[in-house]
């Protein structure tokens, strides 16, 4: 690949929204400090981070500040902080409220799929990438007055490395991680285990690594009432189990100050309470509004608000238990996949919104090129799935079906009827979530629908569903498939240092995931939406469901209201 | 001989806690799901979580689920006792601190919803009685009828939209503390009252009304009759002490429930009560918090049945003597 060829390449990828995991091959530098961009070679290399960084007072904005400052946004979220606990995050939404606010990563990802400098300007791999040298952003203050340095860092990635404070960040990161160094007062050494060019994508979740401050928990604490201090744009104030967090605005925040005052995230478990209090304006803000309240807001039968999907909030697929006597046959599987329209099953379950994709990547992605081309969509086909089954050694016996109470009952009724109608004897079970996870988990289950999040690279995605020895770990690979092929290949994955290889390597594991028949993808769902009063200005999300961070630009950071 | 009966009452409470300590202890077991995984932030359905075998370990000890169920029940039991019933594997706190804390909201829409309620019920069940087959007798039936046949989530849902979405008046959701703004404590309670004060009310009126026109038909009422008393006096100071007999065995139990059964409503209203937490831990799989609220509930369901019986024994002494 010339120099040319590659740049155009990875200004596409940017364009796609997936140049994250690619990022992570190389190091990348934020506006503060632009590096060119070059080939994505074995060698370190550079590319430009995509999109601006937030450091620094724009000309001007002081005046902006001063029209657009002032008031309490309060944001009606369909779940709980259930802990301020800056190491502890027990669902989506408890990570994007802390990663909107108060706690920041070194390095995020954006929703343009490109990672993003946060609280490192750049970061560097050595020549085989089982060294990282991240540089930190100099003149960044915690909430408590006290400047960020290595030492921070290092004790929260040591703090995260310790099994015995169960951070949850300590699968992703104790692995990979050798050891920790400082090299200066605003550099750190990472030392791998072995070659890790996907490091960077990794800690780019806020649950893997948030920096907080040296000491700032006691060994093994898990009793926490008080968020530890972070750098983010807003401090935190007050946390109330299960009714509200409140954050208030840091003056001092690295990236300019924000706009709001204060934000009270409210917990309103009811969507149509959610919908309601948006319409007489109690909340300004709402995240997960169904599709029917999104539906007559754009007929604009409830006006002065405005609604916005998350697109890739909800991937969803169905899995085989390969374990199970049914589906341990891979025709059956194979006839099982044709059955499913999954079409169908978006318009019935998911009001038609939505994109089929085949794989939890994005659409129009270079993953998604690769997928295309290894991977055709088995696209319902009855006929071919009669035919398969009557040539299989399915006899007839009923096939557990389980799907979780709520949004899981339309998706299991399709799927039940899509596959009687070729022949499958079909116990629908729909159960709560608890009962739902523990047939998961024991293998009580036959096929189950599940979810799925995009992270930034499908494999090291896919690392955490197909590994041997998570079949061990029953919460991790609920298939039961194991490939010891499939694990070298990820595990050399990590290793790879050009993009080409990586895609390359995508494409073999890929295919072989695609050949084994374990999951039937139907794509994303677009059910979820966001919706404010349109006298808030400047709220941006990326589409995963989540609140778009400040330094990428918009989100909660930059929301004001206008008079 | 009253606090003779007060302490007997007292002492069978006993047995019956501890049935109910051993009963909430065992189901809650029994209840799928993984305590170790909901502290580990495990959510199951959606996110490909990679959980490593030595934090898993290291949270299993500190939970000490692998400790003989015998064991845990009495160092839980112990702990109970002591006020302490656990911490929250979700929020990392004590199950205690957070019932308190949302103790005062549960209360205070459980009075208002009783003093709504007795409003409407003893007024308008002693006139149904009174008048009965009239116009008032209607009402009453209509009333009780209403509040019986229809759900209180369907009727809070019309409020909403009533009061809330398309008048403005009053807020659709949450609580202010009377301490923090009184007004705007009335304004965020009203709601949730009124429902919860119609199903009350359609409770107690049905047994006010039944139980009145029993009484009227008693000897000692056409005696005070006979003897020339108002017809006033009659029916508020012979009916209407003998008939809150029945009357205050319901009250009792209406509002035990309405102390921890609110939670459809809480729900609805985002009301941070402890029926609603209950719920969220529930949905949550937060298993020590399901345990405290249970207990807690059942505890407040026991406690007041107990102030029932003794209001019971001041209103007829003859229970005293049984």
């Amino acid at each position: 690949m010339s120099m040319k060829s590659s740049a155009t390449w990875v200004r596409s990828l940017t364009g796609a929204g997936i140049g994250a995991a690619l990022l992570a091959v190389a190091a990348a530098c934020g506006a503060e400090e632009p590096t060119p961009t070059a080939l994505p070679t074995a060698t370190p290399v550079f590319f430009e981070a995509g999109g601006a960084s937030a450091a620094g007072v724009a000309a001007g904005e002081a005046e902006l500040w001063e029209e657009r400052q002032g008031g309490t946004l309060i944001f009606g979220s369909a779940k709980e902080v259930t802990s301020p606990h800056a190491f502890t995050t027990t669902s989506s939404v408890d990570g994007h409220t802390k990663e909107s606010t108060w706690l920041e990563p070194l390095i995020q990802l954006g929703g343009d799929g490109n990672l993003y400098p946060v609280l490192a300007t750049s970061w560097v791999p050595n020549d085989d990438f089982s060294v990282w040298t991240f540089h930190l952003r100099q003149g960044v203050l915690f909430h408590n007055g006290v400047e960020m340095t290595s030492a921070d860092v290092i004790w929260s990635a040591n703090y995260v490395m310790d099994a015995n404070n169960a951070a949850r960040g300590h699968g992703e990161l104790a692995p990979l991680v050798r050891s920790i160094e400082a090299v200066d007062r605003y550099t750190v050494r990472f030392n791998m285990v072995g070659s890790q060019s996907s490091f960077p994508i990794i800690i780019s979740d806020i649950s893997v690594l948030p920096i907080t401050p040296v000491d700032s928990l006691e060994p093994g604490e898990i009793q926490v009432r008080v968020g530890a201090p972070g750098t983010g744009p807003f401090k935190f104030d007050e946390w109330v189990p299960a009714s509200k967090t409140v954050v208030t605005r840091f003056d001092d925040y690295w990236g300019g100050k924000p706009y709001l005052e204060k934000i009270v995230f409210q917990l309103i478990a009811s969507a149509t309470g959610r919908g309601n209090a948006l319409r007489t304006r109690e909340i300004q803000l709402a995240e997960r509004l169904t599709p029917i309240f999104a539906g007559r807001v754009e007929a604009g039968e409830i006006g002065a608000i405005e609604v916005s999907p998350a697109t890739r909030s909800g991937y969803r697929r169905v899995i085989f238990n390969v374990d199970s006597p049914i589906f341990g046959d891979i025709d059956v599987r194979l006839a099982a996949t044709y059955a499913m329209d999954m079409r169908k099953l978006l318009d019935e379950a998911f009001f038609g919104r939505g994109a089929l994709m085949d794989g939890t990547v994005p659409p129009g992605s270079v993953w998604e090129e690769v997928l295309l081309a290894c991977c055709p969509r088995r696209e319902g086909d009855p006929d071919k799935a009669r035919a398969l089954l009557a040539a299989s050694s399915y006899a007839g016996e009923p096939i557990r079906l389980i799907v979780g109470r709520g949004q899981g009952e339309p998706v299991g009724e399709s799927l039940s009827r899509q596959l009687r109608q070729v022949g499958f004897n079909v116990n629908l079970q729909v159960l709560e979530s608890g009962v739902y996870d523990d047939k998961q988990a024991t293998g009580d289950f036959d096929l189950s629908p599940k979810g799925g999040s995009w992270g930034g690279d499908p494999v090291i995605d896919a690392s955490g569903r197909w590994r041997c020895e998570l079949t061990e770990l029953h919460y991790n690979n609920q298939t039961r498939y194991c490939n010891p092929e499939l694990d070298s290949l990820i595990d050399a994955y990590y290793g790879l240092t050009s993009i080409d290889d990586k895609l390359a390597a995508y494409g073999v594991i890929a295919t072989i995931l695609y050949d084994a028949v374990i999951t039937k993808h139907m794509g994303w769902n677009f059910t979820r939406f966001f919706g404010w009063n349109d006298n808030l200005k400047g709220f941006e999300h990326r589409g995963e469901g989540g609140y778009t961070r400040g330094p990428i630009g918009g989100g909660l950071w930059r929301v004001y209201f206008e008079d | 001989m009253l606090i003779r009966y007060s302490i007997r009452r007292l002492l069978e409470t006993i047995p019956t806690l501890f049935i109910i300590s051993v009963i909430v202890f065992s189901l809650v077991l029994l209840i799928p799901g993984d305590r170790v995984l909901v502290m580990l932030g495990y959510s199951g359905g959606d996110i490909a979580d990679v959980i490593s075998k030595e934090v898993y370990a290291a949270m299993e000890i500190r939970l000490g689920v692998n400790d003989p169920i015998p064991l845990q029940y009495v160092r839980w039991l112990g702990r109970a006792l002591q006020g302490d019933l656990g911490t929250s594997p979700l929020h990392a706190i004590p199950v205690m601190d957070i019932i308190l804390a949302r103790l005062p909201a549960t209360i205070y829409l459980a009075l208002a919803s009783i003093i709504l309620g007795t409003l409407i019920a003893i007024p308008l069940g002693v006139a149904a009685a009174v008048k009965q087959n009239t116009w008032v007798d209607h009402l009453a039936n209509g009333v009780v009828l209403f509040g019986l046949v229809t759900p209180g989530f369907w009727v809070a849902l019309m409020l909403v939209l009533l009061f809330g979405v398309y008048l403005g008046w009053l807020p659709t959701f949450g609580y202010t503390a009377p301490q923090d703004d009184f007004v705007e404590f009335l304004r965020h309670i009203t709601l949730p009252t009124i429902v919860l004060a119609l199903d009350f009310a359609s409770n107690v009126i049905r047994f006010i009304r039944t139980d009145f026109i029993e009484q009227m038909r008693e000897d000692y009422v056409r005696t005070a009759r006979a003897k020339g008393l108002s017809e006033r006096l009659v029916i508020w100071k012979h009916i209407f002490k003998n008939s809150m007999l029945a009357t205050v065995t319901v009250l009792g139990f209406d509002i035990s429930r309405l102390m921890g059964g609110s939670t459809v409503i809480e729900s609805l209203f985002a009301y941070p009560g402890i029926s609603f937490l209950l719920l969220q831990s529930i949905f949550n799989r937060d298993f020590a918090t399901v345990q405290g609220v249970v207990i807690f509930i059942a505890l407040m369901v026991v406690f007041m049945n107990y102030l029932a019986d003794i209001l019971y024994a001041l209103l007829n002494p003859r229970i005293r003597y049984e």
